[in-house]
């Protein structure tokens, strides 16, 4: 049934990759702007009404709606997938986006079988599409289960946030370090705030997708060359 | 609608169908996924603006000139031989709401330019709607342009849609760069204006190669510490060029960091009261892109700190590109 594949889809513990990537956070545990409890959840915040927000909550939905199989959707998801390519400026982002991705097609083809992961997994092989991980999170998503039962968008995205919000928290409480409550904290107050992200970007205005947060963006770049790394990106 | 030419042109050099653009609602990146908005409603334009660039020789001239409305270029000078300049400027004086701009360049096969303006663009209140421009650009084979525009600046209430749409043939070279703030209310206090958006799509080859979308809200935490940083300023140069590998953008920061060291207490952010009043270095960021190219963005405080950023990375170019000095704007 449906809650168990959202269980497993979310799972922390899915080996996506996600435990090494940071999407910039490390930037700013390096610049001491984020330091503990209170300016890691106000950093993640920002993360989700940014970042999470203006694309990747946006590329879920866009992949969910074209997922019917028709070759007008496959080819809708094409060109997403060639957006997200053109839109993930910072290196790291978009190599981070393309190796989770490309995982959890993997992951997906073996746990989460659909026509739609078989159709973008092959679009990959052929090097059509470069194989991004919102896309691939909502394609494992949105595919029938065992009883042909599908996942909706709107669950897809609050999932979607939630589990990239838990991954990086996790991340953080080792980084930081914090204390494990800490982060549960966190989370509890995160958790209060992602269905409001989840229906505003439903809302948002097409002009914004892939809208950066510049000194976001900034710190996502100046990872690239920080030394004494945790994280990949 | 008349068109002004131009006094002085030269007779072009190629037949001026050369410089066609594409016809409307199919611009450069016409094909994309997601359109979006269109920047100009109709033919009600407020100023409209079209130049087109052409190898003569061993420089490059304006072949094609037209203008009407809001908009003018000046006469092309040339600081660098035979890569002219070109200053656009606004006689209206600035941006009001429901105002629609729109300019055209053209730079043909082997020829070059660069584009600035004459003073900063400000947009006022646009209660009637955004302030809208649009900047299509078509770059042939060989070519290239630079664009370097003065800082943008948005007062209270302001709300203004930037869209520019490049078409580059695979070995041809652009760069875009921006400055953004904020107005200053007459007692010294910062404006906060409602939304500054500038989206810019660019194919190469007729692939679509970068997206890149700036969005600032002061009033969604627009200045909190993802947005800018507590800064007051943004910089942006984004660069599409065969030239710019891994190599080029690793030097390129080399350059920038050597030039411009991160804030001392290595934070970016600034906690605006306890710094009120002093000027921190700014932060930068450089990243290749997908495409041979790169992004460069910087935070800070002011737009000459902002401005310097980018000269350093223009001037970098120039230098290891193409043996040319420093970008030389000349303000008629």
């Amino acid at each position: 049934m449906s809650g168990l594949t959202l269980l497993q889809l979310t799972d922390s513990a899915l080996p996506t990759g996600a435990f090494s990537h940071s999407f910039g956070l490390e930037a700013y545990l390096e610049s001491g702007e984020v330091h503990d409890e209170p300016t890691l959840l106000a950093w993640l915040e920002g993360f989700l009404a940014t970042q999470l927000e203006r694309i990747d909550a946006v590329a879920v939905r866009r992949t969910v709606r074209a997922s019917g199989g028709s070759s007008a959707g496959l080819a809708a998801i094409e060109a997403l997938d060639a957006e997200l390519t053109a839109l993930l400026v910072p290196a790291q982002l978009r190599s981070a986006s393309l190796k989770m991705g490309r995982r959890m097609l993997e992951i997906a083809r073996e746990a989460f079988p659909s026509e739609g992961v078989a159709q973008y997994s092959q679009a990959v092989a052929d090097g059509r599409c470069g194989g991004h991980y919102a896309i691939a999170f909502a394609l494992a998503g949105a595919g029938p289960d065992h009883t042909g039962h599908r996942l909706d968008e709107e669950t897809l995205v609050e999932a979607y946030l939630y589990s990239t919000l838990t991954s990086l928290t996790y991340n953080a409480v080792r980084a930081i370090p914090l204390g494990q409550l800490a982060g549960q904290r966190v989370l509890a107050s995160l958790r209060a705030q992602v269905p409001a992200a989840v229906v505003r970007s439903g809302a948002a205005d097409p002009r914004h997708f892939g809208a950066a947060a510049p000194a976001l963006e900034i710190h996502q770049m100046r990872h690239e060359h920080q030394r004494a790394r945790m994280f990949m990106s | 609608m008349t068109a002004e030419a131009s006094e002085s042109l030269p007779p072009p050099a190629e037949p001026s169908d050369a410089c066609a653009v594409s016809p409307a609602g199919q611009g450069p990146a016409g094909g994309a996924a997601d359109p979006g908005e269109r920047t100009t409603a109709g033919p009600r334009l407020t100023g409209e603006l079209r130049l087109c660039v052409a190898r003569r020789g061993a420089g490059s001239v304006a072949v094609e000139q037209f203008h009407t409305g809001s908009l003018r270029v000046l006469r092309a000078h040339y600081p660098d031989a035979g890569h002219p300049a070109f200053t656009v400027v606004n006689p209206g004086g600035g941006y009001l709401g429901g105002d629609a701009y729109s300019t055209r360049v053209t730079v043909l096969a082997g020829a070059s330019a660069l584009l600035t303006t004459q003073s900063a663009t400000k947009v006022y209140r646009t209660p009637q709607g955004p302030a809208r421009a649009e900047l299509l650009i078509e770059l042939g084979p060989g070519s290239r342009l630079e664009s370097v525009p003065d800082a943008l600046i948005a007062y209270r209430d302001a709300t203004y849609h930037q869209d520019t749409l490049a078409d580059l043939a695979p070995d041809a070279s652009l760069a875009l760069a921006e400055v953004v703030t904020h107005g200053w209310s007459p007692d010294g206090e910062p404006f906060r204006f409602e939304e500054v958006s500038l989206r810019t799509r660019v194919q190469v080859g007729g692939r679509l190669a970068v997206v890149d979308n700036l969005l600032i809200r002061p009033g969604e935490g627009g200045v909190g510490p993802l947005m800018l940083g507590g800064r007051s300023h943004l910089g942006s140069l984004l660069v599409v060029d065969p030239r710019a590998d891994d190599a080029a953008v690793v030097a390129l920061r080399t350059l920038i960091a050597d030039r411009f060291p991160a804030p001392l207490d290595g934070r970016a952010g600034r906690s605006g009261a306890e710094q009120a009043g002093s000027r921190a270095a700014p932060l930068v960021g450089v990243t290749r892109l997908a495409v041979p190219g790169f992004a460069l963005r910087a935070i800070a405080d002011s737009t000459e700190d902002a401005e310097a950023v980018i000269r350093a990375a223009l001037d970098w170019m120039r230098a290891a590109w193409h043996g040319e000095g420093p970008v030389s704007l000349r303000k008629l």
